[in-house]
């Protein structure tokens, strides 16, 4: 029993070690900061202890920045990142479908280029991200503004992960994008076909960019959402977001 | 009484007041026409080759009148087209596709006089209810948007060519799409939006100089009603022709007619003022 339990403990000391970095205490508060001329407001979170961290851009859903948003703002801190869930919406937050999509389609998109624009401008203000390295990630809605950030701020965006979001095949469009890429996808998403995911693949690939692209062939759109009764797979969202922190950390920190 | 001001009106009272009046038919005009004039054998002649001459000018009228056509694009779109008309309207559909209502409205603009081309954004696509809808709304990608919306404009050039002026108009996300059309695009005589984003910073709003029609939701949770009251006042202060309405308490989508697994929202005296002023706004500024 005892030398079960000792192995019990050093296989788990040995699965910490494995990670570079375990998991740390983070902190968050509210920040507000300028945008275009406006006070909006986002969700910040870091590692509790001091010092420099590489920053994520993060971009919520048609829902708004809801608290799933905050607990994967606070999931990816606790990795050693300094993260800015911004809020596309103004501090509004849908709780149905129909609020989401009249969200969704009502947000001025200049507003959000400009959003994401004063966002990297605020993290440059932090000391613990001021000269890191910047990346970006979102899902749906924020998966395609994950990708406008890095058409919109070019080689200051270091990552950009795009979870089920629009992507583009357009040379004009993705000529701006410096940043790695690491695309989530449902196969069975209606929206998105395989093949614009490829395609997209294919144009940012000529481009001489590094693309990752994950397509999980059961899951169908927003699969990550473990509030999506109908449509969370959670071995899928595990991995895509193990994927993730991969990512960041190869990108980020590497 | 008032003055019908519009053609659908026009045609109402037209067909009340010709009701006692013998009917304008083929039967009618031989009768009253050509048998006053010929014998019984010419008169068969005759009547076939009216027929023939009928139904040939029939078929070549009614052929581009209401079709889907390719674009250059590789998109499709619905063209509706009663006679040669001199102005034309680029339509862009909400988040549920270009399905049976759309097409509808199509119709009604096309009875008001101007050539309709409906582009299918998504692309043969029409979603089967909500989250179908935004599945595919929010993966659209905005280089064959443009593609499509710019190749309906050739389209028009090239098999209309009678056009002199063209107007873009949109519900929902179609709306945002016509007005970022009228602001990289020469060519627009005027822009119609319902319930769409608006533009906000100042760069933008000054692009926007063809006459610009809006209504939208005062309880809209995101397009919020302040925020187009002020893009009204900064067209207004920068001397542009806007008609921009706010229809208080009334959510996105109000104009579309309810359905089960979709929008909830309509309101019919809303959309059928809004309707009529489209028309009253599209009628000034193309007919001109």
């Amino acid at each position: 029993m005892k030398t079960s339990l000792s192995l019990f403990l050093a296989l788990g000391l040995f699965a910490t070690t494995l990670d570079a970095k375990p998991a740390s205490k983070t902190v968050s508060r509210t920040v507000t900061y300028k945008s275009g001329g406006e006070d909006v407001s986002a969700y910040l979170a870091m590692p509790e202890a001091k010092g420099k961290y590489p920053a994520v851009i993060m971009i919520h859903e048609w829902w708004g920045l809801n608290d799933w948003v905050k607990q994967m703002a606070d999931a990816l801190a606790a990795e050693g990142y300094v993260v800015l869930a911004v809020d596309l919406y103004r501090s509004k937050v849908a709780t149905s479908p129909q609020d989401a999509q009249a969200l969704m389609n009502g947000t001025p998109k200049d507003r959000v280029a400009t959003d994401l624009k004063s966002a990297y401008a605020y993290l440059e203000t932090l000391e613990e991200a001021k000269g890191q390295k910047v990346g970006s990630v979102g899902w749906c809605m924020g998966g395609s503004y994950s990708l406008l950030a890095a058409r919109e701020l070019g080689e200051k965006i270091s990552a950009s992960v795009i979870c089920y979001g629009r992507v583009s095949q357009d040379k004009a469009e993705l000529s701006s994008v410096k940043a790695s890429v690491l695309g989530i996808f449902g196969g069975k998403d209606r929206g998105i076909p395989v093949e614009g995911v490829q395609a997209f693949e294919k144009e940012l690939k000529a481009a001489g960019r590094d693309v990752e692209l994950k397509i999980y062939e059961n899951a169908g759109h927003a699969f990550m959402n473990p509030n999506n009764k109908a449509g969370y797979i959670e071995a899928d969202a595990k991995d895509a977001w193990a994927r993730t922190l991969a990512f960041f950390k190869k990108t980020l920190k590497g | 009484m008032q003055e019908p001001r519009f053609k659908f009106e026009q045609r109402r009272l037209a067909n009340r007041k010709s009701k006692h009046a013998s009917p304008l038919t083929l039967r009618n005009v031989e009768k009253t026409v050509l048998r006053c004039k010929f014998g019984a054998t010419e008169l068969t002649a005759m009547r076939r080759l009216f027929v023939v001459i009928v139904s040939v000018l029939f078929c070549a009228s009614s052929l581009p009148a209401q079709t889907v056509v390719s674009l250059s694009s590789g998109g499709t779109a619905y063209v509706k087209a009663n006679g040669l008309v001199p102005s034309a309207v680029v339509f862009l559909h909400d988040r549920y596709g270009l399905d049976a209502w759309t097409r509808s409205l199509c119709d009604s603009l096309a009875r008001e006089g101007f050539c309709m081309l409906a582009v299918d954004l998504y692309r043969g696509k029409v979603p089967e209810d909500f989250m179908e809808a935004h599945e595919i709304e929010r993966a659209l990608p905005d280089a064959q948007v443009r593609a499509d919306i710019d190749a309906a404009f050739s389209y028009l050039a090239k098999n209309f060519p009678m056009i002199k002026k063209t107007a873009i108009v949109g519900l929902g996300m179609g709306g945002g799409y016509a007005l970022e059309t009228a602001l990289r695009r020469r060519d627009i005589s005027a822009v119609g939006i319902t319930y769409a984003p608006i533009v906000e910073s100042e760069e933008l709003v000054q692009k926007i100089t063809a006459p610009l029609f809006g209504s939208f939701a005062g309880s809209d949770i995101g397009i919020d009603s302040a925020r187009v009251v002020k893009f009204r006042e900064r067209l207004k202060t920068l001397g542009r022709t806007a008609d921009v309405k706010i229809y208080p308490s009334l959510k996105h989508d109000f104009m579309r007619p309810s359905r089960e697994n979709f929008s909830d929202t309509f309101n019919g005296a809303a959309a059928s003022d809004a309707w009529r002023r489209l028309i009253q706004f599209l009628s000034t500024f193309l007919n001109s």
